[in-house]
Order: structure tokens, then C-alpha cells, then sequence
């Protein structure tokens, strides 16, 4: 199931703006390897669910994998073939907004080799450059 | 745990520009802090190279002898910042140590063996990297070993069943977890791991809506 928020404040919020780095959330905590990203974008939860995936497929039920975003931003659409105006599209689909720096995925219990290969087959759904990082003690 | 130099100098320059440019020029700044034996209180402004420091940092020295102005400090790092990205080192706090006193450090748990447990199939998850450690310096240990051979699957370790060398005590509860030995996914796990679930259900709920409509209907 793609990942939507349970209670929201409001059905649609502005875009915002992606501008500055990860202050917060730029660290392996829970697993051995992640997953960071380079550039600013939004993940859809469709997106984050094929990640998943991928990620257990290729796991094969060894480890544990960590998701470490959530698709808290509605994005909204206009139907084809109507006007602009008329106020703002209805809500089409959930995204998580990723800073550079995020870790986004984080995998515990498998072999760097393993996490690097796995990872990489993530990287190609996601619509942001990441790259592998190690656990750090310090 | 042994002791490494490291060689630093005092800088009169404070401030974010004055560091931007320590670290423009291959340096980065440190602070040092705390009580010389039973001296006063001090903090002092330092800068050392930042090869220097990303070497000891790559070497997991905690013990270090800072050296300047022709003085040596027994310290430790407190705290280590990073950027963004986690790759170039900031900042670094140290604190001055008593070397006849007990001192409080994070000391990694490293995982030796292979569980009894992952031979036949189980996962085997870790659940506490480090144990904040109190001991004199002499007898701090680099790493605690944490043995998994005998865990079979549902297996635990505990910190209480850690080998602790002599002098050292644990801040943690002795029945912290430290590894965990699960069992492995059944059928139905692995294919809902790989495999998506069903649709979400409509839109999620709009805190405070149903409220004013209710209010509305009166």
C-alpha cells in the first residue's frame, strides 16, 4: 500500500520551497547502510513503496530494512483538458519532500557488498541522486 | 585505549567568518574545556590541522594528548560535527581529563562470531552499538566483544552477559538488549515484503472538519 498520512491539518498545501541542506535526519541511525540523497526533490509514496520492493526483493528476507521518509505533502492535479483557473487541482498523490543530505533508506544485519548492490537497484526508481553511506561511531 | 597526539594552537579568532576562513586554510577549529586536576575552570579557543584530526578520527582514538604553547592536556572528544553530508569535520569539542579519575566515554560493542541461530536461517539484528563505559583511562577498553555463538534463533544477548574488562562499568540497565536473534520470515512475510500491498483507502482524515460541519447541521 502506498503510504498516505492517517489525519492531515489541511487536503492541500502550497509547494514550498526545497532550498538548503539536511539539518536534521543526515545520519545512519538504525541500520549499518544507508542511503542519501544528494539533491533536494519529492519522493512519491508510490515511488517509496516500488523502493521498498525492490529493496526486499533483492534482500530476500535477510536484514531489516528502514524507511526513513514519509509522504506527508499532498500534490494536487487538474483533470486533462480544463482550463487553468477555477482555484487550485484536487489532491492526486502523496510525496515525501527530501533534502540533500537525507538519509532516506537504512538496512541492518547484511554485509556492506550486499547493501551497496541492493541500494543501487533502489537508486534507480527514485527521481534523486543518492549514494551509499557507511555507519559512522563519530 | 591508547593515547594519540595531537598537535594544536591557540587562536584568538571567534566567530563564523573567522572559523569559515580557519577551514578555508586546511585547519579546523577546537574547542578544549574543562578543569586542569583541581584547577579552575578554562575554555580555550584551539585550531589544528584538519588532516590531522580526520586521521584520528578514522583511527576511533579517544585518548588524545593535546599539545600547545609548549603544554600537553590529557583530553577526550566530546562531541565531533559534521557537515550536511557527514563527510568534512566542523568543529570538534574536547574535554581536559583527570588521567587518576573515572571518565565517561562511548565505547563501541563489536559483534564476533556467527549466531547458532543464522545457520539455520535466522536474522540476527543489533540493537546496541555502543555502552556509555566508566573507567580511569588506563583501563578503558577500545572495544567491548560481544561473542554470538551460542544464540540460537529468539536468542538475546544482554548487556549483563557482556564481558566487561576489570574497573569498567556500564551506565546501561543489565537487561538492555544488545543482539537479537529473530526468526526467519515465514512465507506470507516474504511475499508481503516483496510484493505491493492493497490500494490505500480514500483520502486521509481533515482534523477539525467534521466538527464544522456538524456545527453547520445545527
Amino acid at each position: 500500500m502506498a503510504m498516505l498520512p492517517k489525519r492531515v491539518k489541511h487536503r492541500k498545501v502550497m509547494r514550498g520551497h526545497m532550498k538548503g541542506f539536511a539539518r536534521r535526519g543526515n545520519r545512519v541511525v538504525f541500520g549499518d547502510h544507508g542511503l542519501q540523497c544528494l539533491e533536494a526533490g519529492w519522493v512519491s509514496a508510490q515511488v517509496i513503496e516500488a523502493s521498498r520492493i525492490t529493496c526486499g526483493r533483492y534482500l530476500g528476507g535477510e536484514g531489516r530494512l528502514y524507511i526513513r521518509m514519509f509522504p506527508h505533502k499532498p500534490l494536487t492535479s487538474k483533470p486533462l483538458e480544463v482550463r487553468m483557473g477555477t482555484g487550485k487541482g484536487e489532491p492526486d498523490y502523496w510525496a515525501a519532500a527530501v533534502r540533500p543530505g537525507t538519509v532516506i533508506m537504512e538496512i541492518a544485519g547484511v554485509p556492506a557488498e550486499v547493501a551497496k548492490r541492493a541500494f543501487a537497484r533502489v537508486a534507480h526508481k527514485l527521481p534523486v541522486k543518492v549514494r551509499y553511506v557507511p555507519r559512522r561511531s563519530q | 585505549m591508547k593515547t594519540v597526539p595531537l598537535k594544536a594552537r591557540r587562536r584568538s579568532e571567534k566567530g563564523t567568518r573567522a572559523c569559515r576562513r580557519l577551514r578555508r586554510a586546511g585547519e579546523i577549529p577546537i574547542n578544549l574545556y574543562g578543569r586542569h586536576g583541581e584547577g579552575e575552570h578554562q575554555n580555550l579557543e584551539l585550531a589544528a590541522s584538519a588532516y590531522d584530526v580526520m586521521q584520528l578520527l578514522g583511527k576511533h582514538a579517544s585518548f588524545l594528548d593535546v599539545t600547545f604553547e609548549g603544554k600537553t592536556e590529557m583530553a577526550v572528544m566530546r562531541e565531533v560535527q559534521r557537515d550536511a553530508f557527514g563527510d568534512d569535520v566542523l568543529h570538534v569539542d574536547l574535554v581536559m581529563i583527570d588521567p587518576t579519575k573515572p571518565v565517561e566515554l562511548a565505547v563501541d560493542i563489536v559483534i564476533r562470531g556467527e549466531a547458532k541461530g543464522q545457520k539455520s536461517g535466522g536474522r540476527l539484528l543489533v540493537e546496541l552499538r555502543q555502552l556509555h563505559a566508566s573507567a580511569i583511562p588506563s583501563k578503558m577498553p577500545t572495544e567491548i566483544v560481544a561473542k554470538v555463538d551460542d544464540l540460537d534463533i529468539d536468542g538475546v544477548l544482554t548487556v549483563g552477559q557482556l564481558e566487561l574488562p576489570e574497573g569498567v562499568t556500564v551506565a546501561e540497565a543489565p537487561d538492555q538488549i544488545v543482539v537479537h536473534v529473530l526468526p526467519p520470515l515465514s512465507e506470507e512475510e516474504l511475499a508481503a515484503q516483496s510484493t505491493a500491498a492493497t490500494a490505500a483507502a480514500g483520502e486521509p482524515e481533515v482534523i477539525g472538519k467534521k466538527k464544522e460541519e456538524e456545527g453547520e447541521a445545527e
